[in-house]
């Protein structure tokens, strides 16, 4: 049952896709079903809609931007709560000193036992440390265990050994199936206060939090252009998407086939089909598809981006590299190619005058990219032959 | 679920286990000749030396076993003693009395003269193949075989020790030329035929093409269709209603057009589906397109082989659509194809549309292995057993949900209704084959999907909390 909570608590947490206010969620209403061949239904739902439209102000329309810094080439979130709205809403950005949701503050305080430790929460990063030590201990004990079987084939053994082994043989086992399990808190381990970090108390409370939010610039750049729930230092969405492209390659103006409105492009498709999109760095490919997100799931997918520019960008030696990697994470290989518009065609969009609204401008540029799919797969023809 | 998943980790899973990467067991082979109980299972990897006596004995015994099963004897009956003639002119093998159990794709029937009646003409990789599993004997054709076989005399054997028997070698040299009959493609074809598949040169099957058949199968739009597509033309092209949508837009009756910055500032929205269909901008590919396009492939891309699995009912004068079309390159000439060669192949792929009617189609049943086993039931079995229990005893919307789950994942993962073509790559003699196949995860107008949830988005992943 606890994984049921669980799971419920994460609901609860994760509830919004986007980092967009629902009418619903705010207000708690919701517009009536519309039944295509019912006419009163059809009435009942104009005069709903026009009752809704009059009556509450659009939500989206008194949230605050998102102050994303632009400093260094590199794209800062610092207020604690924009963070949170941003990672709980759709995964965006990393933690700078967290694996990847941000919880350097969760952990420090939970590190040095400070006041506000009243959850006693235990943090991913701390599963993991606790997991990979008990993954040590069995390793040791099997070595162990096969010494002494080594030893007992030789015929070598003494009795006090022979005991070990016996022993052995019925711990090992029981060793490799455990796994432990998050929800207790710190078992009273001492805490231990650094001379650095007298500089982040004062009077038993932490006053400062180290840790930022980094966001991809796919990702700064699908807040502002998508959803329009950010502000990035004080650049205009031209600005900030030329920033984006200088980032992969110096040039004037920026090259069709550029990394970044390559990236975007596939960003923006998966997004827009509801996939949660992260880096695929990890995997050697551009991006990972999850279905909802880390916490609930493992990625399923991972993307690489291909220009579809008749090039044999790769050959079979880097896809098997690839594909083996991916393979062994029991993900699934796409690759995505991307076509793309003449540059002439770039440039007339990118610098025509014509567009009252920036966003208009680029729903035109993407729109003349489009995305082709190939799934790559491996066979094993001896497993299908029946 | 909040524990973290290590992604990382590395498993001997089903799905990736290859019995390829074990090393064989001798032992088990000797057993199993002598006992005829079938494949040999393979043995588990020695590590390193242990000095132990227990590892030496064992080994030496398993190098015993090797000696003993390469020295046993291996030979024909007289009787069934396949003989071949190699015919320099046109590159090809002659066997005139075909016998045996090879026959079922292997060979063209043809008949010379009266001379050869029932006899097989096979190319290149299949003589190679018969001659070297020993399964057949070839001699150098000559004229005074042409001359026999032109002649018009009854009752006449051919004595066959008269021609050169041709030994592996020279065999090798007369049958690959490198371009069409290459050693890369005779390497995949023995290999495939090894482990039981039935494989012929890669040909069309059926008159049509899949561009012919696409085209059939459209039929034209509804009126109703072309209405609205009428009045939605005019409705964005007109000016007058340009200005009198941002007219309104600005006093703030109508919600700014989408991607507008005040977009999501002036539109009520009650769910993130919708959301998410607002959002709906970049172009994709839908399965099937590129048949209206016709893509040409690369110098170094063509298919190669039609495969099926093992079938009793296999006929060689009519075969049934293929299990999988293999295309063979050599990596050391080719690159991994650009989108062009890939989608050229799958246009060429001899290929049935869902619902298309055929007399060439047999219905795959899965034939499951009903032996009773003295095994208790595997963990995987169980589980599965225990799911489907849990299934049926779920709400019926909830199995119904479950079950468009499923199919949409699969329609992810193995391409939605799309076609494949296996690529078998080769490195100096080492194989590894790859399924291409298109992907489709925006699932346009999916039939199957629509059949479980009529008219759904369906490739928004997301689904709505209630």
């Amino acid at each position: 049952m606890a994984k049921r909570n669980n799971k419920q608590q994460l609901n609860k947490i994760y509830a919004n896709a986007l980092p967009v206010t629902l009418s619903s969620e705010k207000y708690g209403i919701a517009l009536p079903n519309l039944f295509p061949h019912n006419p009163i239904s059809w009435l009942f739902y104009l005069v709903r809609l026009v009752q809704v439209n009059t009556l509450y102000s659009v939500p989206q329309s008194t949230v605050e931007l998102v102050n994303v810094k632009y400093e260094d080439s590199i794209f800062k979130v610092t207020d604690e709560e924009s963070i949170a709205k941003l990672w709980r809403s759709g995964f965006f950005g990393k933690g700078t000193l967290s694996r990847s949701e941000p919880t350097w503050k969760e952990r420090t305080i939970n590190r040095l036992n400070l006041e506000e430790n009243e959850a006693n929460v235990v943090s991913m990063e701390e599963v993991t440390s606790k997991r990979r030590d008990e993954r040590k201990k069995f390793k040791t004990e099997r070595s162990k265990l096969q010494d002494l079987e080594l030893k007992e084939r030789k015929g070598d053994i003494s009795a006090d050994e022979a005991i070990q082994l016996e022993n052995l043989r019925n711990v090992v086992p029981n060793l490799r199936s455990a796994n432990f399990k998050p929800g207790f808190g710190n078992d009273n381990k001492d805490t231990v206060i650094r001379l650095e970090d007298l500089e982040l108390i004062e009077s038993n409370i932490l006053i400062k939090n180290l840790e930022f939010l980094q966001l991809q610039a796919i990702e700064v750049f699908f807040l502002k252009f998508a959803l329009n729930v950010v502000q990035v230092s004080n650049l205009t969405m031209k600005q900030l998407f030329y920033e984006c492209c200088l980032l992969v390659e110096n040039s004037p103006s920026p090259n069709v086939t550029n990394k970044f409105i390559l990236d975007y492009v596939v960003y923006h498709h998966y997004r827009s089909l509801g996939w949660c999109v992260r880096s695929g760095v990890k995997f050697g490919c551009d991006q990972l598809l999850y279905k909802r997100g880390p916490p609930f799931t493992h990625a399923e997918y991972c993307i690489l981006i291909i220009p579809n520019d008749g090039k044999e960008k790769y050959d079979w030696f880097e896809m098997a590299a690839k594909a083996r990697v991916i393979g062994t994470v029991k993900k699934s290989f796409v690759l995505v190619y991307v076509d793309f518009p003449t540059q002439a065609k770039f440039d007339l969009l990118w610098n025509s005058e014509e567009y009252e609204d920036e966003g208009q401008r680029f729903h035109d540029i993407l729109h003349s990219y489009k995305v082709t799919e190939v799934l790559y797969r491996r066979w094993a023809p001896s497993k299908t032959r029946d | 679920m909040a524990e973290e998943r290590d992604e990382a980790v590395i498993t001997k899973d089903e799905a990736n286990f290859d019995v390829e990467d074990e090393v064989q067991d001798w032992k088990l082979l000797n057993k199993s000749l002598t006992s005829g109980t079938g494949i040999p299972k393979r043995g588990e990897k020695e590590f390193e030396p242990d000095g132990t006596n227990v590892q030496i004995d064992s080994l030496q015994e398993s190098r015993n076993a090797m000696y003993e099963a390469l020295s046993g004897v291996r030979g024909h009956h007289l009787k069934q003693k396949l003989v071949g003639v190699w015919d320099v002119e046109n590159g090809r093998c002659i066997v005139p009395h075909a016998k045996g159990n090879y026959f079922r794709d292997v060979g063209v029937p043809v008949n010379i003269g009266n001379k050869i009646r029932g006899g097989m003409s096979l190319n290149p990789l299949e003589t190679v193949y018969l001659v070297e599993r020993g399964s057949m004997v070839i001699y150098l054709g000559n004229e005074v075989y042409s001359d026999f076989l032109q002649s018009n005399e009854d009752g006449i054997e051919f004595d066959y020790d008269q021609l050169v028997a041709l030994d592996l070698e020279f065999l090798y040299s007369l049958a690959f030329n490198g371009k069409e009959y290459s050693i890369e493609k005779y390497q995949v074809y023995a290999y495939l035929k090894r482990l039981g598949y039935l494989v012929q040169q890669f040909k069309p099957i059926g008159d049509k093409d899949q561009r012919t058949k696409l085209a059939e199968r459209k039929t034209g739009t509804s009126l109703v269709n072309t209405i609205f597509g009428y009045v939605d033309h005019i409705l964005k092209k007109n000016r007058l209603f340009e200005v009198l949508k941002s007219k309104l837009h600005n006093w703030g009756i109508l919600a700014a057009p989408l991607f507008h910055g005040l977009h999501f500032a002036t539109k009520h929205y009650f769910n993130f589906t919708d959301v998410f269909k607002s959002l709906s901008l970049i172009q994709s590919y839908s399965t099937y397109d590129s048949i209206k396009e016709d893509p040409q492939p690369s110098e170094n891309y063509d298919l190669t082989f039609n495969v099926w699995r093992p079938t009793p009912t296999f006929s060689k004068k009519n075969p049934p659509l293929p299990d999988f079309q293999v295309s063979v390159v050599n990596t050391d000439v080719a690159r991994f194809p650009n989108l062009e060669t890939i989608q050229a192949l799958h246009n060429r792929l001899n290929f049935q549309f869902k619902g298309e009617e055929g007399k060439t189609v047999i219905p795959r049943v899965k034939v499951v292995n009903k032996k009773k086993s003295s095994m208790p039931p595997s963990k995987k079995e169980l589980r599965y057993q225990r799911q489907k229990e849990r299934q049926s005893k779920l709400d019926e919307a909830i199995q119904k949900r479950n079950q468009y789950n499923k199919v949409r994942d699969n329609k992810l993962k193995y391409g939605s209704d799309g076609r494949t073509v296996v690529i078998a790559t080769v490195n100096n003699g080492v194989l590894n084959f790859i399924n291409i196949t298109e992907g489709d995860f925006k699932l346009q107008k999916n039939m199957d999907l629509d059949d479980i949830y009529p008219g759904n988005d369906h490739g928004i992943i997301y689904i709505e909390s209630t």
